[in-house]
């Protein structure tokens, strides 16, 4: 047996590597991904106050964290025991719409369009958003242009771009004026404009990738995502929805009720624990989170635009769309989509009402607070003491959940791209192309730093290592 | 943007030491009237702010440079940066994005402090501080020269 590594994987946030194992013959025979760093919020915060959560955790990231102050928040609200005011929950909406936005801007554009627009076997050292612009300048600049539309309006509503004080146990810290939401709406036909033009160009070139689409994960697993009252795509609140592989309705919970229905396998390979759908035990309970698993749990998107796409995508590839290279086509419905919530949460009179804050001291033990992030359902579950201070916390984060179907879409493409003993680089990428697919926040899920680089290693039956590529010198 | 049309781009964590001399200086030099970024790490974004400017500078900590000095250098936007692929970017991939993307190409300057703690923690060295200083006092030494030579 011969192993192939890939490491540092490049273009997605974190460090991961990749295993291949080959056999005598240069076919796959198995595959492992590697999370390669640790943060342990979990346990540095035990001590700390409570209220302190939200701004403590969203350092876990750069790219999400107004899901991890979201999730946080609401875990606080829990352990206060209170209701927001209901223009604060819209608040808090409207700010995850414009996370979601940039997000799967950078998803999209910065990270996974060099091999979307410019070839999956084009010159490596061009196959990047500089490349990108060479060829296609107006695609760059629409990417800049939705990120940032999406980070003014963090700004706008939060105070900040990145790590924003708006977020707060019991809401939001101040209230909307008339000048900011309308300096928003403004905004927001262009920023809807570049939605729709890149979906429409996604489409175009979708047929080109008819190998990677078979490859890049189509599979049969569970699908997880939240849903409202009827059905509709939920991303700020709502009930979470296990679906079979053939779209059947395996379980509708409360978010509090999470553990009995998620398990956590640790793995001995990787930082990054495997979440399962308990009643089916490890590893059978695999499942999806994430803009592909949203679309296949929900029974609509709830808004005019994105249910229209939702409709075409369903037409072309099913009621259950298994692959995983879809998740850039569900990212960009769900584009569409948080671009019109925001329109209607801003036009909706209510959201200018000044009472956006709930006050309280400790009035419960355990919080748990649910909700999505661009990448899949984000859990954070604290407990405290009597004075409020942490006893215990645990956070699931997104990217965890996908960690057996990323395992598994690796294996896949591996074994339908590698055949010979020689990595060919365009191999390589389309292998670190099926895991950017996911757009994965490796940094988020096991709490560690740092750019993600990526690196792939050829070993023999023996163990030798025979070939090895990577990503940085 | 500020009426003479200069950026100033000031980078690092502000949790790393001597990293945060990009943040500081840019943040001094808000105070002369300058229009300035301090930011935790470059990213493309920044390429638009870049391509409506006719002068940016670059502010960063550097272990390149001794502690306390500071270099200087013109930069030229021509080079492909291959290296600005993910969540942040150099200087010069910046550059190469602004003229690209948006066909700009503004004076550009780097300058590059001299520093040498980079442990946790929101302080700057003694040695830190003094390069911040004297990158300030750069800066407006250039955009004394700039000035005279764009007639801003």
């Amino acid at each position: 047996m011969r192993k192939i590594a890939i490491d540092p994987v490049t273009r997605i946030e974190g460090h991961a590597r990749i295993t291949i194992h080959v056999d005598e013959a240069g076919n796959v025979d198995r595959t492992q991904f590697h999370v390669t760093q640790v943060r342990g919020f979990e346990k540095f915060t035990e001590g700390r106050p409570y209220y302190e959560m939200p701004a403590i955790t969203a350092r876990i990231c750069g790219i999400c964290p107004i899901s991890h102050l979201l999730a946080s928040a609401k875990a606080c609200d829990a352990i206060m025991a209170v209701r927001i005011p209901p223009t604060a929950a819209m608040l808090r909406e409207a700010i995850h719409c414009g996370q979601f936005v940039q997000s799967h801007a950078l998803s999209f554009f910065h990270l996974s369009a060099p091999d979307l627009l410019l070839g999956m076997d084009s010159d490596p050292a061009k196959r990047n958003v500089l490349g990108l612009a060479e060829k296609h300048p107006e695609i760059v600049r629409d990417g800049i242009a939705l990120r940032k539309f999406g980070q003014r309006v963090i700004e706008r509503l939060a105070g900040e771009r990145i790590h924003p004080p708006g977020i707060v146990p019991g809401g939001v810290a101040t209230p909307l004026d008339s000048a900011t939401r309308d300096a928003i709406l403004k905004e927001l036909p262009e920023a809807r404009g570049i939605a729709w033009r890149t979906l429409d160009l996604f489409k175009s070139i979708l047929d080109g990738f008819r190998p990677e689409i078979a490859a890049f994960g189509d599979m049969p697993t569970m699908y997880a995502g939240l849903v409202g009252n009827s059905g509709e795509l939920r991303l700020y609140d709502g009930r979470i929805r296990f679906k079979t592989a053939v779209g059947a309705v395996a379980a509708e919970i409360d978010p509090a009720e999470y553990a009995t229905y998620i398990g956590e396998a640790s793995l001995s390979d990787s930082y990054l624990k495997a979440p399962y759908f308990r009643p089916l035990g490890y590893p059978a309970g695999i499942y999806r989170v994430g803009p592909l698993a949203r679309l296949n749990v929900a029974d609509r998107c709830g808004t005019p635009d994105a249910d229209t796409e939702l409709r075409e995508y369903r037409e072309r590839f099913g009621q259950v769309v298994a692959s995983s290279f879809h998740f850039h086509y569900a990212r960009l419905i769900e584009a569409i989509y948080c671009l019109e919530r925001l329109h209607l949460l801003l036009e909706t009179p209510a959201i200018l009402d000044r009472h956006v804050r709930a006050r309280a001291e400790v009035n419960a033990a355990e919080g748990i607070g649910v909700a999505e992030a661009p990448r899949g359902i984000l859990i954070h579950h604290y407990k405290v003491d009597d004075h409020g201070a942490i006893r215990w916390a645990n956070l699931i984060i997104a990217t965890g959940h996908n960690n057996l179907a990323i395992n598994r879409s690796i294996e896949q493409v591996s074994k339908y791209f590698v055949k010979a003993n020689r990595l060919e680089e365009g191999m390589l990428n389309r292998v670190s192309a099926v895991v950017r697919a996911y757009d994965p926040c490796l940094s988020c899920s096991t709490h560690a730093g740092g750019i993600v680089p990526m690196r792939i290693e050829l070993v023999g039956p023996g163990g030798e290592r025979l070939d090895e590529v990577s990503s940085v010198s | 943007m500020s009426p003479d049309g200069v950026l100033v781009v000031g980078y690092g964590s502000e949790l790393r030491g001597d990293d945060a001399a990009g943040p500081r200086a840019a943040r001094r030099l808000a105070e002369y009237g300058f229009d300035a970024l301090d930011v935790h790490q470059l990213t493309p974004e920044i390429a638009e702010r870049s391509a409506a400017a006719r002068v940016v500078y670059f502010l960063d900590a550097d272990t390149g440079v001794p502690p306390g000095e500071v270099s200087v250098e013109r930069l030229e936007c021509g080079q492909f940066a291959a290296q600005a692929t993910e969540h942040h970017a150099t200087p010069a991939g910046l550059l190469h994005l602004a003229r690209v993307a948006y066909g700009a190409k503004p004076d550009a300057w780097l300058v590059r402090m001299g520093c040498d703690q980079f442990e946790i923690g929101d302080g700057l060295s003694p040695e830190a501080e003094r390069a911040v200083s004297r990158a300030v006092e750069e800066v407006l030494k250039i955009r004394g020269s700039v000035t005279a030579r764009l007639h801003l």
